[in-house]
């Protein structure tokens, strides 16, 4: 039983034997390559022209094939490779040396490969076993991985062996048509036969592998992708923050939109990589190519869509934050510490105890925050007598521009309470009470709230704070352990750490 | 010293001497002029003439048209242009020349 294939050779079609087909376009490429490169291809349409004139003449009348003796009556006539040489083009001479020994050219071999037959294409051209070869670089593996990156660009960048040619120049054998005779002879090189059986090599299974991890991350990654618009439209006003609602009329692209790309975002990558790993499973799977092609452009459009609303947002977001700007007010009070002569002026820091009674009443308990923004400084009184002086810096929505902020879609709970909540502390003769927080109402832009605390003493007086809140002291030099802290005579504060 | 790649370069260096003295005839296609080659024994095998005929068109020593075939693909027909007949003249005075040469040292040898 012999295969036959189907050619075109000028024009014609003939019937031929597989064999003696091999050995035919065997012969083409090796007269090929001892031709001069610049008419290569004007020269092989006339020969083949003429192999097929006389193929036409050769054919066999009652099965209209052509056979492998007809192959051999052609090369025949036409002569070996090295007879279409004309001698005084030395070019050829150099790069063909048929005579005396054959050009060796490194390709990748695929016939003996464990991979992708670099390891075997090296010893071909370093004449050695290829078992040397693997050693070799299963040692520089060892050496930081340094051979996978080598063995994969080489992998890229040598060429594999394809033609009977190409094996007899990795070979470093002279390609004339008596060595591809050979070549067929013996079976081996006959890379045609070898696209039959492949083989499980071991490239093939470590590609299975990776197919399969591909396949499980992804369609993994690709389910919980499907959860992302559930969390997105279940939570809308946590979008941007409490405040700004997503407004449509605004940013101009309706609010599933968004959801959609950002479902498209997180999951067509994975549907792609899905595709490599079904593609690496099962090679015959044809378009990933320009499957992928097309969802990485509606990955990118999808990108483009989240990222303008994002930045929109963003832009909203300021410009709303630049007009609450102007609604902070400041407290100012001031009240005089009574002390006696050389005594000592306690400091204590408290969580404010009303947190525990407002957490009780009021329900939705993220309503109320406390903030932590409190800077104790210890000053030098100049007048003699002691003070204390509080600043407090916090939001009022009374003062808010409702027509100013008319353009924006801004959810503002006023809060009858808002003003009420404000720095709480107390003085009883030598001791003042600080609270740890400052507890605010509403959200987000009151958090910018903050206390500044001035505590004036006169220079005969000293100051203990009690516990270990350093702090909240900014500008001073506070220790924990050291307590006690008096002004000298160069007005500087320092610690004395004594009654 | 092989005795087949001798009489192999002595051939091909007459060749183009020969192609272009058929073509002086008359127009012919590639078979043809192998034909006519073949015939009178100077060519044992056609892979020579297919490079030199590209090249001596290369160098516009000939030209060539397509003309179609019924029994085959379409036939190459070259001609001699007329580059080619000045340069076909020349070769023919140097040929005289060698042949002569070649005569009176070959018969010298053979009288003795």
């Amino acid at each position: 039983m012999n295969k036959t294939v189907t050619i075109n050779i000028a024009g014609l079609v003939f019937h031929i034997d597989e064999d003696a087909f091999n050995k035919l376009d065997s012969y083409i490429n090796a007269v090929r390559n001892s031709i001069q490169k610049e008419s290569e291809d004007e020269i092989i349409s006339d020969i083949e022209a003429r192999i097929a004139e006389l193929f036409s003449q050769r054919i066999d009348p009652q099965t209209g094939v052509i056979r492998m003796n007809n192959v051999d009556e052609i090369i025949d006539i036409m002569g070996k490779p090295e007879d279409y040489i004309i001698e005084d083009e030395p070019q050829n001479n150099i790069q063909f040396t048929t005579n005396t020994k054959g050009y060796k050219k490194m390709y990748r071999d695929s016939e003996k490969r464990i991979l992708g037959g670099v390891c075997s294409g090296l010893a071909h051209y370093f004449n050695i076993d290829p078992v040397w070869m693997r050693i070799i670089f299963v040692l520089l593996f060892f050496l930081y991985g340094v051979s996978i990156l080598v063995y994969f660009i080489l992998w890229i960048i040598i060429p594999k062996a394809v033609t009977v040619a190409d094996f007899l120049e990795m070979k470093g054998e002279p390609v004339n048509i008596s060595n591809i005779e050979k070549q067929f002879r013996e079976g081996v090189s006959t890379s045609y036969q070898k696209i039959k059986s492949t083989g499980n090599t071991a490239a093939d299974t470590i590609k299975k592998i990776i197919g399969v991890c591909f396949v499980i991350f992804s369609s993994t990654a690709l389910f919980g992708s499907f959860f992302i618009p559930v969390i997105f439209y279940s939570k809308p006003m946590n979008f941007a923050n409490e405040f700004v609602n997503y407004n449509e009329n605004v940013i101009g692209i309706p609010f599933w939109a968004i959801g959609l790309s950002l479902f498209l975002m997180c999951a067509v990558p994975f549907i792609i990589l899905l595709l490599v790993g079904i593609k690496l499973l099962n090679s015959k799977l044809k378009h990933i190519g320009w499957v992928s092609a097309i969802l990485g452009f509606i990955w990118l459009i999808a990108t483009f869509i989240f990222a303008f609303v994002m930045i929109n947002i963003e832009i909203e977001d300021d410009k709303i934050k630049d007009l609450l700007d102007d609604n902070f007010e400041t407290k100012l009070s001031k009240t005089e510490l009574v002390l006696k002569e050389n005594d000592t002026l306690n400091i204590f820091f408290e969580k404010d105890q009303r947190i525990y009674s407002i957490n009780d009443t009021i329900e939705l308990g993220n309503k109320y925050s406390e903030v932590n923004d409190i800077d104790v400084d210890i000053l030098e009184s100049n007048t003699g007598k002691s003070y204390i002086e509080i600043e407090e810096n916090f939001f009022n929505n009374n003062l808010l521009n409702i027509k100013k902020l008319g353009k924006f879609n801004i959810d503002i709970e006023t809060n009858k309470n808002s003003n009420t909540l404000n720095y709480n502390y107390s003085i009883k003769s030598d001791t003042l009470v600080l609270s740890k927080t400052i507890l605010i109402t509403l959200n987000d832009f009151t958090e910018d709230s903050k206390v500044r605390i001035k505590v004036h003493i006169t220079p005969d007086k000293t100051v203990k704070i009690n516990g270990n809140d350093k702090e909240y002291f900014w500008n001073l030099n506070v220790e924990n352990g050291k307590n006690y802290y008096k002004f000298n005579n160069n007005g500087e504060l320092e610690n004395t750490n004594q009654l | 010293m092989n005795i087949e790649n001798t009489k192999a370069q002595m051939r091909k260096g007459i060749l183009e001497f020969c192609i272009l003295s058929v073509l002086k005839e008359k127009d012919c296609y590639t078979s043809e002029i192998l034909d006519q080659l073949k015939t009178a024994k100077l060519l044992v095998v056609e892979g020579t003439v297919y490079p030199l005929l590209t090249r001596l068109k290369n160098d516009e020593l000939l030209s060539y048209r397509w003309e179609e075939s019924t029994s085959g693909p379409p036939r190459k027909y070259y001609r001699l242009t007329e580059q080619g007949n000045l340069f076909l003249n020349e070769l023919q005075v140097t040929w005289k020349e060698l042949s002569e040469a070649v005569n009176i040292i070959t018969n010298k040898h053979s009288h003795e």
